[in-house]
């Protein structure tokens, strides 16, 4: 509790932070959104916290943007992955969001489809929450680096289409997942 | 004295479900029992009956005294001998000094006689035959396309006689069966007769959920690469959206009068539960204000309480919220992982999946003392239903990489196993 509690002040602190110098009117009514979601997350959170690390993220984002004379191409990865049981955006996540980011603005006209997956332990419907968690922290962390509300969709597909059909940790690893698709 | 009761109101109604069965018949469904079931688990004591041949009528395309052997013997719960001694027909009288030998205790004696207007009359007689006294009798008078239904009532009818608690052969079953990258969305009885597709699609569907009417199902399908949650009229096979939001859509729950689905929707940045109206109309009203992660909404039979599953203690735990006061209480207690909860229509025990040791198991929990029981020995159970008598719980679990139907007694003594071709989940038992 004590942790969760102390990683929730920390994201409050930097998600003020990181959206100040942002001139875009929906980031910033966002984030202040975000600023009170925090603190009510701080007292009645679960497991699988949205830890976004935002200094990382915006200098991800940063790097990303600088050959600004190339046209940004779209990422070839698309996928991310996650700890069992967890929400939580691993380094290599970020990274990815960053990059993703990064097309994003250049290409203004794109909207993105983030599906969350599961993997097949437990029930159906507790699977299609846990995916939309997932989803939600990429939707999250796109937001706050300034991408807008109705670029995003977050959804889940639960456990219903998982990429390795095996009842085994190597196969669950492989499942527990989100997706970009752009469209 | 021989009882007489036509069973006026409830043959109207089975009727009109058959009718709906009919005009939905597929001429690829299974040709009779789709569905392989068999008893894994049964009664230590059981009680035996000998059913007699309904006699008269020569050639019915049903028996109704073969599904009602068929029906007891499935139960667990009684041994069905076979018929040799008893000549066919209601009025004889069996030698009761042979069949006691044989340690019969009941014995059920039936006749079906053709009207003149073609509607068959079935009329049975169910005798004690330690006391060599009749325990009772009915009559009832259907066309020849609803002799499986009166099977199963004449079975409910001898169970409810026996065991002194109701039977329950003659309702229907939900289930999805996947095949190969095809998912079907089926409605059969409880036997495994009379299936047919409600859907037939190329991507997966979860969550079916029956109308208390028994006339509607309401479903989520994933056909446009998010979960969106639809309602289906069983007669006519029209469907329409019920929640499209932006982001997820699932879980429908009816609400026990009908009018209102509770619904899981993540269109305000957490998965959380909210009331709309089944047509889909109207904006949804959201039933708390959580930052947690809350779905699986289960309404309880007096509607007082929603039962849900919700991880804001810090794991997945079984809930209930009451509208009145708009309380939530917790439920479960033991171990990391409850969920799935689904109340007994007598209000008594509440069924759900608990994970005990990395195993996903079927248990319950009496509601009065706070008793947790696990019942399956299965483990990678899940989508546990109730049997409209209390009695008997319908699950999804999986056998040697095999997606299967079983069922387990409250009490947990008998277990059945409901298999097909294809992997078989989400079964939901109509009211």
């Amino acid at each position: 509790m004590k942790r969760f509690f102390m990683m929730g002040c920390m994201t409050v602190i930097l998600a003020a932070c990181a959206t100040k110098p942002s001139t875009e009117v929906p980031v910033e009514s966002r984030s202040a959104a975000a600023g009170k979601e925090k603190a009510a997350d701080v007292s009645t959170h679960g497991m699988g916290s949205v830890k976004v690390d935002q200094q990382a993220l915006a200098a991800q984002a940063k790097a990303a943007e600088s050959p600004k004379s190339v046209a940004v191409q779209r990422p070839a990865q698309s996928v991310c992955h996650f700890d069992y049981d967890s929400s939580a955006l691993r380094p290599e996540a970020q990274s990815l969001i960053a990059q993703h980011v990064a097309y994003l603005k250049a290409n203004k006209a794109q909207k993105i489809l983030l599906q969350g997956h599961a993997d097949e332990r437990g029930s159906r419907e507790y699977n299609l929450a846990l995916g939309q968690r997932r989803a939600d922290a990429v939707k999250q962390a796109m937001s706050v680096l300034g991408i807008p509300e109705d670029t995003l969709e977050a959804v889940s597909m639960g456990e219903e289409k998982p990429v390795a059909e095996g009842h085994d940790e190597a196969a669950w690893t492989q499942n527990r997942r989100v997706e970009m698709h752009y469209r | 004295m021989l009882q007489f009761s036509i069973m006026g109101p409830a043959m109207r109604r089975l009727s009109r479900f058959l009718c709906a069965a009919l005009l939905f018949w597929q001429g690829t469904a299974a040709q009779g029992g789709g569905l392989t079931i068999e008893i894994v688990g049964g009664a230590s004591t059981r009680v035996v009956i000998a059913v007699g041949p309904f006699g008269d009528l020569p050639k019915t395309p049903d028996d109704p005294a073969q599904i009602v052997r068929d029906d007891l013997a499935r139960s667990g719960l009684f041994k069905v001998l076979p018929v040799e001694g008893l000549a066919p027909g209601e009025a004889q009288v069996p030698a009761w000094g042979r069949l006691r030998s044989q340690g019969v205790d009941a014995v059920l004696l039936g006749q079906m006689t053709r009207l003149a207007d073609g509607r068959i009359e079935v009329r049975f007689r169910l005798h004690d035959a330690v006391r060599v006294r009749q325990l009772i009798g009915f009559s009832y008078t259907v066309p020849a396309t609803q002799l499986r239904q009166v099977g199963h009532k004449i079975a409910d009818e001898v169970h409810q006689a026996l065991l002194g608690e109701p039977g329950a052969y003659g309702g229907r079953i939900a289930y999805v069966v996947k095949q190969g990258v095809r998912y079907a969305l089926k409605v059969s009885d409880v036997d495994g007769y009379n299936a047919f597709d409600v859907i037939d699609s190329s991507e997966p569907i979860i969550s079916p959920a029956w109308s208390p009417d028994g006339k509607r199902l309401a479903y989520v399908s994933f056909e446009e690469r998010k979960p969106v949650v639809y309602v289906q009229d069983l007669a006519n096979g029209r469907r329409h959206v019920a929640a499209r939001f932006k982001g997820s859509n699932s879980a429908p729950a009816w609400a026990p009068d009908g009018r209102s689905l509770a619904v899981t929707l993540s269109r305000d940045r957490s998965s959380q539960i909210y009331l709309i109206s089944p047509d889909g109309q109207g904006e949804p009203r959201r039933l708390m204000a959580s930052a947690s992660l809350d779905t699986e909404p289960s309404f309880s039979p007096d509607g007082k309480f929603i039962y849900f599953t919700s991880d804001r203690g810090g794991s997945p735990q079984i809930y209930r919220f009451e509208p009145a006061s708009g309380e939530v209480q917790r439920i479960t207690f033991e171990g990391q992982y409850n969920v799935s909860p689904a109340p007994s229509p007598d209000g008594k025990l509440l069924a759900f999946v608990h994970r005990l040791e990395g195993a996903f198991r079927i248990a319950v929990l009496d509601m009065e003392t706070r008793q947790m029981q696990i019942l399956s020995d299965t483990d990678a159970d899940e989508s546990p239903s109730f049997a409209p008598n209390s009695r008997m719980i319908l699950y999804a679990t999986r056998v040697n990489g095999k997606g299967v139907l079983a069922t387990v007694s409250a009490d947990g003594r008998i277990k059945q196993r409901l298999t097909q071709q294809g992997n078989l989940r989400e079964p939901t038992w109509a009211p």
